[in-house]
């Protein structure tokens, strides 16, 4: 179920702390890690937002805070992506505080019947809007968890990860929420 | 609700990259590490920015407060650190946001709180929607040796300061083991409004109207005095054909001291006023009318607190 795009070999790990020592040297070479994560992260926010554009504004704002706060990144078990997921996820948040009517939800077809199935519910197509419905109508911290864990297929420690906090916390949150679509589907039906 | 799509259109890798502009975001970062290169280094200057961050700040909210800022205007990044470090046009600024500027050393605390809200050795802001977001910051500050200065969310009293806030917000002071606390608020009291008071037929009383009273019960024609003591109001003040009669207010709210003369004799008591039944119901009806707009009123007013020195919020 793990998305393996998020996950790097130790020998990966240990270029990539190279060329972010050398990023803290010269800004110019953060232009490595920025090629490698832009698409990431820009997949990561357009799938959160209406537009390609406002996802292209954040994404920039992400890497402009990246490097200007890449002094400040030393390698204590959160890899480098988390530690741009995380500056994503807080801007996000951020941005969603100012102006709400912009967060959507966007999901693909194929996410949704596994979704079904942790809910132990039957999938029926004409069931797909309702759940998505439910969905929308989430907390951004709940829908977030389920975006991450059941759309992007993270696992529990990048999901504590970018959000700030611990792995048990993670899966509380998920199990949690989990909990709650399933109450909110069982009411609508 | 959200909006939702399902199965929207996916988008390229193409198009993705046709958004890369790392030119534009090398040369934001350059403007921005120049710009921050112009503020002074954290350290032994801490406490200065402690206190005039505190003080302006103290001082921007009241005045914001007091001046009417209902519903505030967001401020721009560019005043808020101008108000850090260059100390001006704080009170020109309308802005009461959970916005708070986080001035913090290197290697300090950005791994606990997230990245984007501290910087190292410059000043950057962070953004709260509650008080246990902040708190969440502020126990992680206490670890290091981090440098607050607050525009609006957090600020510090050196010493004892007068602090008037909205009544819609609660002050909060922070404690030594990072919790806030309530600041218990010690609401003004109404102005005193004087009670009518009913006269019954029957009851020891002098009829009189005095020109220098101007209490409640003045514009009523028929006003009884009773006296606070009856053995004060014997027979002679009713059998005596006085000269003068006057009336002054006593230190005791609704009482007065009613004095008469006659040549060189002096007799005085102290009474209230009383009114007869039908005047006592017209006066109690403007009486209540008058209490409530009081409390109304009282309700709205801004909220003054006299502090001690400490770290508060507002909520």
């Amino acid at each position: 179920m793990i998305n393996k795009e998020f996950h790097k070999t130790k020998r990966e790990i240990k270029s990539e702390l190279q060329e972010i020592e050398d990023a803290k040297k010269n800004p110019k070479r953060f232009e490595i890690l920025y090629n490698r994560y832009h698409e990431q992260i820009f997949r990561y926010l357009y799938s959160r937002v209406d537009n390609s554009h406002l996802a292209a504004d954040l994404t920039s704002q992400v890497f402009y805070k990246a490097l200007l706060n890449i002094d400040n990144y030393s390698f204590k078990g959160v890899p480098f992506a988390s530690w741009l997921y995380r500056i994503a996820y807080n801007e996000m948040n951020m941005h969603f505080r100012k102006d709400t009517k912009n967060r959507t939800v966007n999901i693909e077809s194929e996410h949704i019947g596994g979704l079904f199935e942790e809910l132990e519910e039957d999938y029926y197509s004409e069931e797909k809007e309702k759940l998505v419905k439910i969905l929308a109508g989430l907390s951004d911290e709940r829908l977030s968890v389920i975006e991450m864990r059941f759309f992007e297929k993270r696992s529990f420690k990048e999901i504590a990860e970018i959000m700030g906090i611990t792995e048990n916390n993670a899966k509380v949150k998920v199990y949690r929420t989990l909990d709650k679509l399933k109450k909110n589907f069982n009411i609508r039906a | 609700m959200r909006n939702y799509n399902i199965d929207r259109e996916k988008i390229s890798s193409d198009e993705i990259s046709g958004f890369k502009d790392f030119k534009s975001i090398l040369q934001k970062h350059a403007q921005t590490t120049q710009d921050l290169a112009k503020i002074k280094p954290s350290g032994s200057v801490n406490k200065m920015y402690w206190v005039i961050g505190g003080v302006v700040s103290a001082v921007a909210i009241s005045a914001v407060l007091i001046l009417g800022g209902d519903s505030p205007d967001m401020i721009s990044s560019e005043v808020v650190e101008n108000t850090v470090v260059e100390n001006k046009e704080v009170l020109e600024t309308s802005a009461i946001e959970w916005q708070t500027i986080i001035r913090t050393p290197k290697n300090s605390i950005e791994e606990e709180i997230g990245v984007n809200a501290i910087s190292a050795n410059r000043v950057d802001f962070a953004w709260f929607e509650n008080s246990t977001e902040a708190l969440s910051l502020l126990q992680n500050v206490q670890t290091s040796d981090a440098d607050f200065v607050s525009n609006s969310l957090v600020f510090k009293v050196e010493n004892n300061e007068n602090i008037v806030i909205s009544n819609d917000n609660e002050l909060y002071k922070l404690t030594d083991d990072g919790r806030w606390n309530k600041v218990e608020y010690v609401p003004t009291e109404i102005s005193y409004i004087e009670k009518p008071v009913l006269w019954k037929k029957g009851e020891l009383a002098i009829k009189m109207n005095f020109q220098n009273f101007d209490g409640q019960a003045s514009k009523y024609e028929n006003v009884f005095w009773k006296p606070v003591n009856l053995m004060d109001l014997d027979e002679s003040f009713f059998s005596t054909d006085w000269e003068h009669a006057a009336v002054k207010k006593t230190s005791v709210d609704g009482v007065y001291n009613l004095v008469f003369k006659l040549g060189e004799i002096e007799k005085s008591f102290n009474g209230y006023p009383a009114l007869p039944k039908s005047d006592f119901d017209r006066a109690m009806k403007e009486y209540n009318q008058k209490l409530f707009k009081a409390q109304e009123e009282l309700k709205k007013a801004p909220k003054e607190y006299r502090v001690s020195g400490g770290v508060y919020t507002i909520k």
